[in-house]
């Protein structure tokens, strides 16, 4: 399920690229509606795992493998500090 | 913390429901309010650090061991359904909003970061107060260490 959101996620940034790149859409735009692909895939693995976890509690479906534990940890702390960041200086700069 | 910012919250109300004119200019709003930018940056910043070290000083002076998910209270089902349900509808919000974002963009009218820019310029201070204890809030959710 992970390897396929992930292949979900590039698909779509592929797709906005080459529409970005073409003409039909502004970057701006584009950036939004990737960001929007990226939390959708992720709140559908979200949803998937509630269910199985409500379906079978001990359920390891959505769990990186070990090799990706440290990557894990690292992430988990950086995620908030990112997407907070992100916003107060995207929106500083940006806008 | 949440009555304050509902305090917040309701004055902002208040002054927009009894405005008899525009808050802010209502084509371009101004990228500036009464204060200046790095104001509410570092606000903003140093409100997300401090609600992160308020909430380790709080879980260690009780003696807490933070734990993830699955782990000690937090491997009840019903526990582990929920945080992933809130996961996903935090996540949905956001995809909504950048939908919302894309759109207007596309279509020439106020992106979100409009009305951010007309109510700092409406009400600073309020606005000010708004953003930090918000970040506040965040920064105790959001950033908490295990180690």
């Amino acid at each position: 399920m992970g390897q396929f959101a992930v292949g979900l996620v590039l698909a779509g940034w592929i797709v906005l690229a080459v529409l970005t790149f073409t003409g039909v859409w502004p970057l701006e735009v584009a950036f939004s509606l990737a960001i929007a692909v990226l939390t959708a895939v992720l709140g559908g693995l979200a949803v998937y795992a509630a269910v199985s976890q409500a379906r079978k509690p001990e359920s390891e479906v959505l769990r990186p493998p070990d090799w990706l534990g440290d990557v894990e940890a690292y992430f988990r702390w950086l995620t908030p500090v990112g997407l907070f960041f992100g916003l107060v200086f995207g929106h500083y700069f940006w806008h | 913390m949440a009555l304050a910012l509902a305090i917040v919250l309701a004055i902002a109300v208040h002054a927009l429901v009894t405005a008899t004119t525009p808050v802010c200019d209502t084509v371009f709003p101004a990228r500036r309010g009464d204060y200046p930018s790095w104001v509410y940056v570092l606000g903003v910043i140093g409100a997300f650090v401090i609600g992160s070290i308020t909430r380790q000083i709080g879980v260690r002076r009780q003696g807490r061991v933070p734990m993830q998910l699955g782990e000690g209270p937090w491997a009840n089902r019903g526990a582990v359904v929920a945080v992933n349900l809130g996961v996903a509808a935090f996540l949905f919000l956001i995809t909504i909003l950048m939908v919302i974002e894309a759109w207007t963009l596309d279509h020439g009218a106020w992106p979100i970061t409009y009305y951010v820019r007309c109510s700092t310029d409406a009400g600073a201070l309020v606005s000010l107060i708004g953003v930090i204890g918000y970040s506040l809030v965040m920064g105790r959710w959001m950033w908490v260490f295990n180690g």
